[in-house]
């Protein structure tokens, strides 16, 4: 998960902005840190709808409660997660079903802490792996900087399809009539964009590095 | 026979399918049938489908996990037509500590961990509840509705802003399985003060609201607290606002209830839970 570089110091103004009654620091704060809360989200609800549901509410509790954010007991991106987790819970069993497990540890600063406090409470009943070491977020956040990177600067029509092919999930077939673009269209700007983000993690794509070469397209939608 | 392009070809377009591998792998199809046949003698290809598969899935992760472009604005919107009332003018915090005298300071505490036990309680949420909550939201809201820089109309929406989180801890309640409703009486035994407690031992919320309670003299307020064995535990103080006294928060105390425990409301001027009671309930 990627975590927010903005130094503490930083939060805390924005949060006493907030207070004050600052829409753009809010704003900023939501630059800040509504990936991260939208990944932790969606990873323990697998539910996109549920996710920005998730997201509102939590910049909505800041809005609502920011005199009562206290940096000494810990950073702002805990205090976010912490709400964020507890209405994705809180809209699970709404619904019935059951959180997926998620690492414990999702912030370095707050990793004992973390743990500490969930054993104190008695919540820790089960759990998945601890989570990535310092060096991996690192590697995960510069990975996911490259990637958003590559996306923001590639053409319009690339980025919605993949876009559309990895958010959706919808097949090429599919894209293509929503679009109304031709299927092998939608193929070659598919694997352009495929080809441009994984430029942007340093593979190999394929002769001179760059797009593609497309050639004759063969089936690969769902239903051939 | 396929070549190394087609082959290329059709591991690129699977990365990005839905199960597109799962399906390739499958080979029931005979494209599939194909490229299993090349790979199985061509490393150079089966080397390009290992390194595709572990891009496309740190690709299809950090893309899936980017939140919509919109969600940004109407992110923005919701807090600016939900939120409680703040102004631009309004001096900030001298810090970021718990203001005393925020209503519903408490409800901001994250619940605690939800562990529902089956079977411990049965009673359900009373809907005219709900109604009469919402209903007094909308009404207070509905006066508030317009914004002045008045500090009486400030207030007000702040009162709306309490309100509204009052109804949606009280939604919060009744939407867990154990959720219980509990009378609360007064002890004048006149009938001019009463209220309502609703919780879940589960996630040990709690959400009270009285009617009848007046503005208490300064220097006093209305602490709730919950009594288990004879040992009253303080747990907050009740707000007044919207012609209601009101308080939502959290307690371990309701997680495994005793029998004979009891919650109660009391005026108390030195932050304790010694005062006599005002009203009372059996949990």
């Amino acid at each position: 998960m990627a975590e927010p570089r903005a130094g503490a110091g930083d939060d805390v103004a924005l949060v006493r902005s907030v207070a004050a009654g600052s829409q753009d620091a809010l704003a900023a704060l939501y630059d800040r840190y509504a990936e991260v809360i939208f990944a932790l989200a969606l990873r323990t609800s697998d539910d996109r709808g549920m996710a920005e549901e998730v997201v509102q509410e939590t910049f909505l509790a800041l809005w609502n409660r920011a005199e009562l954010f206290d940096p000494r007991t810990g950073s702002l991106g805990t205090w976010l997660r912490s709400i964020a987790r507890n209405r994705t819970i809180d809209r699970l069993r709404a619904a019935g079903r059951r959180p997926r497990l998620v690492p414990l540890v999702v912030d370095e600063s707050a990793a004992g802490e973390a743990l500490d406090r969930a054993t104190a409470l008695g919540s820790v009943v089960g759990g998945s792996t601890i989570g990535p070491g310092p060096e991996q977020r690192v590697a995960q956040r510069e990975t996911r900087e490259a990637l958003r990177a590559a996306l923001a600067t590639m053409p319009e029509a690339e980025r919605t399809v993949i876009v559309l092919a990895y958010q959706e999930e919808l097949t090429q077939t599919e894209i293509a009539a929503r679009l109304g673009w031709p299927i092998g269209t939608v193929k070659t700007r598919t694997r352009r964009a495929l080809a441009r983000l994984r430029s942007s993690l340093g593979s190999d794509v394929g002769p001179g590095d760059g797009p593609p070469r497309v050639g004759v397209h063969r089936g690969m939608d769902r239903h051939e | 026979m396929m070549d190394h392009d087609e082959a290329r070809e059709l591991l690129e377009l699977a990365a990005v399918e839905p199960d597109g591998f799962e399906r390739l792998a499958a080979g029931d199809t005979s494209d599939a049938a194909a490229l299993a046949g090349h790979l199985a003698g061509c490393p150079t290809c089966a080397a390009a489908y290992e390194a595709l598969a572990a891009d496309a899935e740190t690709i299809r992760t950090a893309i899936r996990e980017q939140p919509p472009a919109d969600l940004r604005a109407r992110t923005l919107a919701f807090v600016a037509a939900a939120g409680r009332p703040r102004g631009e003018t309004t001096a900030g915090p001298p810090g970021l500590e718990v203001v005393p005298d925020r209503p519903l300071a408490e409800a901001a505490r994250p619940p605690a961990e939800a562990t529902p036990t089956a079977g411990a309680f049965t009673r359900r949420w009373r809907p005219a509840w709900l109604v009469a909550a919402a209903a007094v939201v909308v009404a207070v809201i509905g006066l508030g509705g317009w914004w002045s820089a008045s500090t009486a109309l400030d207030a007000e929406r702040s009162t709306s802003a309490d309100l509204a989180s009052l109804t949606t801890a009280t939604l919060r309640v009744a939407a867990q399985p154990d959720a219980r409703l509990v009378a609360l009486t007064g002890t004048s035994g006149d009938g001019a003060i009463q209220g309502a407690l609703s919780f879940s031992g589960a996630t040990q919320e709690i959400v009270v609201v009285a009617e009848g309670l007046a503005e208490p003299a300064p220097g006093s307020e209305y602490g709730c607290w919950i009594e288990v064995g004879g040992v009253r535990t303080r747990i907050g103080t009740m707000y007044l606002g919207g012609g209601l006294a009101y308080w939502a928060g959290w307690s371990d105390a309701v997680r495994g209830l005793e029998a004979g425990t009891r919650f109660g409301v009391s005026l108390e001027s030195g932050g304790g839970a010694s005062g006599d009671p005002i009203l009372v309930g059996e949990l």
